[in-house]
């Protein structure tokens, strides 16, 4: 069975409660295909939960997060495999090598020809050479590029980054903003939480704000330069 | 691209991947299966000295020492299998696969680590408790079907408390007094096979029982797994 591409998502009025802490209060919006759109917000603020409703590994307390034609409940089996997370931890097994994680999730998620697949992979995001090296054993930024290839290795249709470029070094950096530029080529939907404006200068479609779990101000321009970014999310928060 | 999961040949393909993945894991580090069997072995050793009349082991609580251990070093080998993927959790759940695969996946997986104490543990039962072990088939029955339901169980718990900070206290405080029948049949069916006479008769209605308790319990599991196991 086919799982339904996700065509658009939408946002009405989500609400994320913690015990009595609302982490989000009420948060709309909506993502189109081929937009990268950053989330920024100071600590706290509800990305990191935003990013997890998104994923539809946590479900909203209130509202719903439409996925093309279906509500988060639907979506959580009905879309898997069409979602691509690059979370704050690598989400990798540290006793086994860069290729045989890769090799897993590919065979998990059915992809074709899984062992040509990775080591294209591992060839894209620069880890030939030490594809064969535990990842306990890598870089905190030979880690992220492992990360980022078995975020991408399925081609996902919504691509969701929480603070991607964290111990990159400037080669790599160069890599992931060529790796979003052809995502957002090809049409996914890219959502990307970051501190780091410099390092999606010129990237972004959209700026979303959060503060306390509201949004607090938006801005969208094709290729959003640095300083209006930054210029925009200081004067929000 | 990719595709959601659909048929018995893919559920089973997906649970086998988990079991492969967690045995290569453990290959590498050895420290659950080596934690589990010192364990066991020390539980044993201990308990052959303590249970001891006029110098020799007492045979006939043999089989309640066996699924001692079986419940202690099964816990203690469950806490470290899913701290284990702790880290990686959300990746497995946004792959397009069942939930109930990854379940039976990391059951078989923990079964595997149960019978591998098992191996060194009966062996030095025997041999402290001087036990003549006879009508094996049904001693293994007893031990294969009773390590399943407590290998049920656990996954169940240590799967939905993977990322609870008192998992260490909860999973046993949840784990025992739901696994206790399958603990207790255990211990009755094998005391039987193990005692001076044995009685395969009453062993045999204890195997049976373990059969009931397994498939309630994996029944249950199945269907409790995927929400116990969404984070709210």
């Amino acid at each position: 069975m086919d799982s339904p591409a996700i065509t658009s998502v939408a946002l009405e009025e989500v609400r994320k409660v913690f015990g009595r802490q609302p982490a989000l209060a009420g948060v709309s919006f909506a993502l189109a295909p081929g937009q990268v759109t950053l989330l920024m917000g100071p600590n706290g603020a509800g990305k990191s939960t935003l990013l997890a409703i998104l994923s539809t590994l946590s479900r909203p307390t209130s509202g719903t997060v439409r996925y093309g034609a279906l509500d988060h409940r639907a979506a959580e089996s009905a879309l898997r495999g069409r979602i691509g997370l690059l979370a704050h931890t690598p989400l990798l097994y540290d006793r086994m090598s860069c290729r045989e994680n890769l090799q897993f999730f590919a065979r998990l998620y059915g992809l074709d020809r899984p062992t040509e697949l990775v080591q294209r992979w591992l060839a894209r995001v620069g880890m030939e050479e030490a594809a064969d090296k535990e990842v306990g054993q890598l870089s905190r930024g030979m880690l992220q590029r492992v990360a980022l290839a078995r975020a991408l290795l399925p081609d996902p249709d919504l691509l969701l980054l929480d603070e991607p470029f964290t111990g990159l070094d400037r080669d790599a950096v160069r890599l992931l903003r060529e790796e979003l530029r052809g995502a957002r080529e090809a049409g996914k939907i890219i959502v990307v939480v970051t501190h780091d404006v410099e390092a999606v200068d010129g990237l972004c479609d959209r700026l979303l704000v959060l503060k306390r779990g509201r949004l607090a101000a938006e801005l969208a321009e094709a290729g959003l330069p640095y300083r209006q970014i930054q210029e925009h999310y200081h004067a929000a928060v | 691209m990719p595709q959601s999961d659909s048929g018995v040949g893919r559920f089973v393909g997906h649970a086998l991947q988990i079991v492969a993945k967690d045995l290569r894991v453990e290959w590498r580090s050895r420290e659950i299966v080596y934690t589990m069997a010192f364990f066991a072995v020390l539980v044993v050793v201990i308990f052959s000295f303590a249970f001891a009349r006029e110098g020799q082991p007492m045979h006939e609580v043999a089989g309640g020492i066996l699924w001692v251990v079986v419940a202690f070093a099964g816990t203690l080998g469950l806490g470290r299998f899913f701290d284990r993927e702790r880290q990686t959790q959300p990746a497995l759940m946004l792959a397009p696969m069942s939930r109930a695969a990854i379940y039976v996946g990391k059951v078989l997986g923990m079964l595997l680590f149960i019978a591998s104490t098992e191996v060194v543990v009966l062996p030095l039962l025997v041999l402290l408790f001087s036990l003549a072990v006879t009508h094996i088939g049904l001693l293994l029955g007893i031990l294969a079907l009773g390590s399943l339901g407590f290998a049920a169980v656990g996954s169940l718990f240590g799967a939905s408390l993977m990322t609870s900070r008192s998992r260490d206290v909860l999973l046993g405080i949840l784990l025992f007094p739901i696994v206790t029948p399958v603990l207790i049949a255990g211990a009755k069916g094998t005391a039987a096979l193990l005692a001076a006479e044995p009685d395969p008769a009453s062993a045999l209605v204890w195997l049976k029982l373990l059969a009931v308790f397994d498939l309630v319990f994996v029944s249950l599991s199945l269907w409790a797994f995927e929400p116990l196991t969404r984070s709210e």
